[in-house]
């Protein structure tokens, strides 16, 4: 045994040498297995040379100073800034041994000292004699499929996900069941499987039910007055279908389907993670998305632009801009910009690729054979590298780099976006590079003055306008880098899109030994997945990086599973549940389908229409299994309490945008056209501090915007107040299915919020407005714009009640509410923060939370201005009742 | 609901509380009463869903702390400066040390403290009279040596940000629920608005009710402050609930409708309760001077103590409060001198405070950083990171007092003996707290997560 240090990335010391296989660690498969001695020579003069000298600057357990490391052969091979620090078998070529012989006075190394005469003759000889590394050791337990595919051809042969799809008619109309009940093909598959199990379907629903259900799970909006009544007036049968037909047509379909999506495809508008970087143009893909649903893009079509957009062929230049804008879905993942080891920050990138493709598409954890086989599905590392391979030969156009450290604009990289214009085109400035040499210098310039004003440790020199200066000196040079930047900004002279385009190096790469991106294995050629071997795969071509052929074999006919995932994803936003509950995981660890043959029938029907969601959607609302009341009847709900069979319709939670956005529009205040942009589109490309005044400007924004909530800004970790109670989506990940959680802070959303207070007020001033009414109609206007419904006569009877209450307890109390709760309303922050007052330090307390650049997070909680204040007791009290119908649990639930 | 019927972990605890047990726990308000009598056996299956999440649950072993404070030391404490004396570090200043670089000593003057006779600098005068109720954890290493990623680490297990883990907090609420169901389970103060931010304190792919309430440094919290006169809400609150009621009878109620109406009862206590923690008026000046309570954000890390102490003596299960400004690339020595002057004398009081109150017994406090500090300089008046050896310390509940485990090489710079990585600091926290961190479990995306990954060693060395 070796005694071992355990160095979780390093490569300094190993583990146990038995049973261990080896892999040679260098980039080029090319390079001679070491001798022996070679090794050892390597292990006892130059390893310890490079531990004792270079470690703390040049290494995986601290960093990558000049861009290079020393403790891993391929980066000395590649080499840092100044090209190949070590060219084997010739040290005079090697960056390396310049620096350690001390030739250039500018860059010696190690920077303080010089090493001595004995360590670089060693270094030197080392280099000659070829810089022999050892050979990577990988543990015989490690379960990765180095060599050749280890996946169980049973698992293949068996699990349902990875067969063709059965060709199903539906069944006969079943003898023993209610005779006519079904309507289309849907209801005889759920009809026959009622039956078997002794249960039989509810009654349709009444049609104000139906209504509400219908606009919500189409359009994610209530009905208007104007559906309601037409609706209700309607006693044609096409009335259903009349109006679904509307509700596909309109323009809300897409914002509510393409929300669904976003949620799938993990939108955000910042990088989130340790360091959070705006994507300004992330919208464009929002807003592409939205489009693709209400234009019923085919799915397949949609599919293969998002994933290779850029290699398309494109008839006008719109359908090209269309196409880029699309391949937005592989830019906007989650992103750590300050792991300094590029290495591991493309792999993690290429990761995150392929999680966001397999699980949106295929609902398939493709990303757990990272590091080793995947556990329970037959899918392998070789696999996964193969993939790995597709998305290494593609560029991120995200704008952005990794780097370790780094304010102002150093994240930031221009010629990483997508032009949606002509650059030619534009007017060229003659004098830009005098221009840009001439920013350049005063950038460097100041940046010196910054750093001479940073290190002036000498206290004495300081004085006591130092924080100041160096802050002063902070700003000119930001100001002076953003100028550099500017002038290079593609952004800056026309619209530019997020997204992916191929490298100019293609290439198939290498496993990596434990998913570590510094330890390479043998290389594979690019490919898909084995499991799906129903599925023809084209070859990938040696001059792209394969996504287009990645494209066409997700969409291809006879991949049954991006088909039947799909079709399952639609089915539970429909119906509260998925065919298959695990609406991600279709893996032999995911749930099985309750109606195998209705899944595959679907997804067939699917195809045979030509991809299209609202055919599909239309076909599912217009079953009657779908217009089935929720009514819980004790029989069946004993038989079967998850309604797996769809005995009745599931009620469904409101999503937070729905909440939102009815709240709005119960005031008449939700403006339903698209802004133009994001209010993240105008945030310079820097980190954002969550205490920070953009951080506050764009959740100010959110506070007070009147569009619907998906187009707020939606930066990650920013997450609209209005949002957040209602357990909003999790932007990190590949969503399918939101949580639906019950906390307290959601009451205290209802009940305190200035969102729901203004609104309720707002209403409150519509409904007083109309001075003749009496408050039995109050409450019956109340309830239907708000409920939707009439309310009951003990319902209309508890209203009055509370208003006529309500309204004296204020009026018996001396001062008028409006007025005393201004009072104490102007500002949240600073009334709040008296709960931490004392006696003698109360006002100092005070003072601190008055001056919120003193705290962290006083500055980012929106303190807005109330928009509506009630003007006498009589619109307290209505606006109190109105609120207590959007804090109703009735409310916050489609049945 | 959805997520109970899938989690069979959760189940079981569920089954381990009786229904009894739960409508003694929410049985104070309106809703629980009224309705007992009309609840079936899926209105009571509802309730749990809603519900039992925050209950308190049995451990997986009796438990040796029943709560966590975490002083996060954000921005990596100088540990040779502070609490890691080392004299071979003096004796080699200026020379060359091991990886490269001169190294630097130390410019503040160590001395020996309590009967233990524990080395502490000069920095901390106040803290240094607790070391022998401290359990140091000397030979503490992690993964990355970048804050942001290292923060994140600490909070979550693990520094990959293509998937956002569950914070720490977060699982404890999980495997242990809530002692004090008025209050938030988990609330972190002042927590970094950046290196991950929300993603330190969230719940990731655990249910939402386990996430940390963020509070700031001046206890604001959104929304806890009651919208009108509470007479007047109370009006408002039965209409509210008159009207669940009418839905209760409705044959398509909703599951989650008991939870509903519990969570208007919570709200209701909770607008009163909140408050009442963060009000420091019932506190005598002694103690307010003793924490050194002020204004401004030199008074930040006091009160943040203060609030900690009230929050976790009223059962919040983990409680973290922080103090950044710790990254001493440049300006190290007054910079150390300013930070530890915020710190030292809360810390010293906070400890003494528990103490007082008989509170260590069932309160475990840990003291520490994202990593440690490099024995090199770096420039003329500062120091780098240092992720491959650095301390943390403990005090109270189910810990060694006076105790010491692991060590760095002579110069600070490596653990050499004792080593702990981050998982195994979780590992053994959990573990403290009566969880097994292999069985604390949650299946998301096909597999079950940990806390720890896949590693982690509880090391019970420590353990009283």
């Amino acid at each position: 045994m070796i005694q071992t240090i355990k160095v979780r990335r390093g490569t300094y010391l190993a583990f146990a040498t038995i049973g261990l296989l080896f892999v040679h660690p260098s980039l080029a498969d090319e390079r001679a297995k070491p001798t022996q001695e070679q090794v050892d020579f390597f292990e006892k003069r130059i390893r310890p040379i490079f531990y004792d000298n270079c470690f703390n600057c040049h290494s995986a357990d601290n960093k990558e100073a000049g861009g290079l490391r020393v403790d891993d052969i391929n980066a000395l091979l590649k080499g840092g800034n100044s090209g190949a620090a070590v060219v084997p078998g010739k040290p005079n070529e090697s960056t390396l041994i310049k620096r350690i012989r001390h030739k250039d006075d500018t860059k010696t190394m190690p920077p303080d000292y010089r090493l001595e005469e004995e360590q670089i003759r060693d270094i030197v000889k080392w280099i000659e004699d070829g810089a022999a590394w050892p050979e990577l050791e990988i543990p015989a337990d490690l379960n990765q499929s180095l060599h050749r595919s280890a996946i169980s051809e049973q698992d293949i042969a068996t699990h349902w996900a990875w067969q063709p799809l059965n060709v199903v008619s539906p069944p006969a109309a079943d003898l023993n069941a209610a005779t006519d009940w079904a309507t289309n093909d849907i209801d005889r598959f759920i009809e026959s499987q009622l039956s078997k199990n002794g249960l039989r379907p509810n009654a349709i629903a009444n049609k104000s039910t139906l209504l509400r259900r219908i606009t919500y799970d189409l359009t994610g909006l209530p009905p208007t007055e104007t559906q309601l009544v037409d609706f209700l007036l309607d006693d044609s049968p096409k009335a259903l279908e009349k109006m679904v037909d509307q509700l596909l047509e309109s323009p809300q379909f897409g914002e509510k389907w393409g929300r669904h999506w976003l949620d799938v495809a993990r939108y955000g508008e910042s990088t989130g993670s340790a360091r959070n970087l705006p994507y300004p143009h992330a919208w464009r893909y929002r807003d592409y998305v939205i489009d693709s649903f209400n234009e019923d893009k085919p799915f397949d079509i949609f599919i293969k632009e998002q994933i290779a957009g850029d290699l398309l062929p494109a008839n006008t230049p719109s359908e090209k801009e269309t196409q880029l804008i699309a391949t937005g879905f592989l830019a906007l993942g989650v992103k750590d910009v300050n792991q300094r080891f590029t290495v591991r920050y493309d792999m993690d990138n290429v990761d995150e690729q392929i999680d966001t493709v397999t699980r949106s598409v295929l609902g398939l954890t493709v990303s757990c054979a990272r590091c080793h086989d995947h556990k329970f599905d037959p899918i392998s590392t070789r696999d996964y590298y193969g993939l790995a391979g597709i998305f290494s030969s593609t560029e991120l156009c995200d704008g952005l780099r990794n780097q370790m450290g780094g304010g102002g604009m150093a994240y930031y990289v221009p010629d990483r976006i997508i032009p949606l214009f002509d650059k030619q085109s534009q007017p060229q400035n003659p004098d830009i590079h005098a221009e840009l040499e001439k920013r350049e210098k005063a950038a460097k310039e100041l940046r010196q003055q910054f750093i001479a004003i940073r290190d002036n440790v000498r206290q004495q020199d300081r004085g006591p306008d130092h924080a100041k200066k160096l802050q002063e000196a902070r700003q000119a040079m930001q100001k002076a880098q953003e100028e550099v930047v500017a002038l290079k900004d593609p952004a800056k002279h026309g619209p530019v899109a997020l997204g992916v385009r191929d490298k100019k190096e293609i290439g198939d790469t290498n496993i990596r030994i434990r998913g570590e991106a510094e330890k390479l294995g043998p290389i594979v050629p690019r490919g898909f997945l084995e499991a799906l071997r129903i599925v023809p795969k084209n070859e990938v071509p040696h001059d792209q990086s394969g996504r287009l052929e990645l494209a066409k074999w997700l969409i291809h006919p006879q991949n049954a599973l991006t088909q039947r995932v799909i079709v399952n994803r639609v089915w539970q936003h429909l119906y509260g549940d998925g065919i298959v509950r695990t609406v991600d995981n279709f893996g032999i660890t995911g749930d099985r389908p309750t109606h195998p043959e209705l899944l595959d029938y679907l997804a067939h029907d699917f195809v045979n229409n030509g991809w299209s969601i609202k055919k599909l959607i239309r076909k599912l609302v217009l079953s009657k299994s779908y217009q089935q009341s929720s009514d819980k009847n004790a029989e069946s709900f004993s038989k079967d309490p998850d309604n797996r069979l769809y005995w009745r319709h599931s009620p469904r939670r409101l999503e937070s945008e729905e909440l939102r956005d009815t709240i709005l529009a119960s005031a008449q205040r939700l403006r339903l056209e698209r802004p133009k942009q994001s209010a993240s589109h105008s945030l310079v490309v820097r980190e954002l501090r969550n205490n920070g005044p953009e951080a506050k400007a764009i959740l100010d924004d959110a506070a007070a915007s009147e569009f619907r909530s998906l187009y707020l800004p939606l930066l990650r970790t920013l997450v609209p107040s209005n949002l957040a109670p209602f357990d909003y989506v999790e932007q990190g990940m590949v969503t399918g299915k939101r949580d639906t959680t019950t906390v307290p802070t959601q009451s205290l959303f209802l009940l305190n919020a200035h969102f729901v207070r203004d609104h309720s007020v707002l209403v409150a001033q519509r409904l007083t407005k109309q001075s003749n009414s009496t408050s039995e109609e109050l409450v019956r206007t109340a309830y239907r714009s708000i409920l939707h419904r009439s309310p009951s006569e003990n319902e209309l009877k508890l209203a009055t009640d509370f208003l006529v209450d309500y309204r004296n307890s204020i009026e018996a109390a001396s001062q008028p509410p409006a007025s005393k709760e201004i009072a104490t309303e102007v500002n949240e922050a600073s009334a709040d923060a008296t709960l931490s007052g004392t006696s003698s330090n109360k006002k100092a307390i005070i003072d601190n939370a008055a001056a919120p650049e003193d705290s962290r997070d006083v500055v980012a909680e929106s303190v807005e201005s109330r928009k509506a204040e009630p003007r006498d007791s009589n619109e307290a009290a209505v606006a109190a009742f109105v609120q207590a119908l959007y804090a109703s649990a009735e409310f916050r639930y489609v049945r | 609901m959805d997520r109970l019927r899938v989690r069979q972990s959760d189940q079981l605890h569920l089954n381990t509380f009786s229904r009894r047990q739960l409508l003694r726990t929410t049985a104070a308000g309106f809703g629980t009463v009224a309705l007992a009598g009309l609840l079936g056996l899926e209105k009571a299956r509802a309730m749990q869903s809603t519900k039992a999440d925050l209950v308190p649950r049995e451990p997986h072993f009796p438990a040796k702390a029943k709560r966590i404070i975490f002083l996060f030391m954000e921005g990596a404490i100088s540990q040779l400066d502070t609490f890691e004396y080392k004299p071979t570090l003096q004796e080699k200043d200026g020379k060359p040390g091991p990886g490269g670089g001169t190294l630097v000593g130390s410019k503040f003057r160590f001395a020996q403290h309590g009967e233990t006779g524990t080395w502490v600098s000069e920095l901390f005068p106040n803290t240094a009279k607790h070391v022998d109720k401290m359990c140091f954890l000397r030979g503490l290493h992690t993964d990355t040596p970048a804050h942001p990623q290292a923060v994140i680490q600490l909070h979550t297990g693990a520094a990959i940000a293509n998937l956002t883990r569950p914070s720490m907090g977060a699982w404890l609420l999980y495997g242990l629920g809530s002692e004090n169901q008025d209050l938030p389970g988990y609330v972190t103060i002042n927590p970094p608005p950046n290196f991950g931010g929300a993603i330190n304190y969230g719940s990731a792919f655990l249910p939402a009710q386990y996430q940390g309430t963020k509070i700031s440094d001046s206890g604001y919290l959104p929304n806890i402050k009651a919208a009108t006169e509470k007479s007047l809400q109370k009006r408002q609150i039965d209409l509210v609930q008159s009207m669940n009621r009418e839905l209760a009878s409705s044959p398509s109620a909703p599951e989650a409708l008991e939870g509903i109406i519990q969570s208007y009862e919570l709200a209701f206590r909770m607008q009163d309760r909140v408050p009442e923690i963060l009000d420091f008026h019932s506190e005598p000046q002694s103690v307010l001077d003793a924490y050194g309570i002020q204004d401004g954000p030199r008074g930040s890390f006091a009160r943040q103590c203060l609030m900690a102490r009230r929050l976790s003596e009223a059962g919040v299960r983990f409680v973290e409060v922080c103090q950044s400004g710790w990254d001493h690339h440049n300006n190290l020595n007054q910079g150390l001198i300013d930070r530890s002057k915020d710190v030292d004398q809360p810390v010293a009081a906070l400890l003494t405070d528990l103490e007082q109150r008989g509170l260590l017994d069932e309160t475990l406090v840990l003291f520490g950083s994202e990593f440690g500090r490099l024995p090199q300089a770096q420039g003329p008046d500062g120091r780098d990171h240092n992720i491959t050896g650095y301390p943390m310390w403990l005090v109270g509940a189910g810990v060694k007092p006076g105790f010491s485990f692991g060590a760095t090489d002579e110069v600070g710079r490596i653990a050499t003996e004792g080593r702990m990585h981050t998982n195994d600091l979780h590992a053994t926290l959990l573990a403290l707290m009566g969880l097994d961190h292999e069985r604390l479990t949650y299946n998301y995306a096909g597999r079950d997560f940990r806390l720890t990954d896949v590693a982690g060693v509880v090391n019970r060395e420590i353990f009283s």
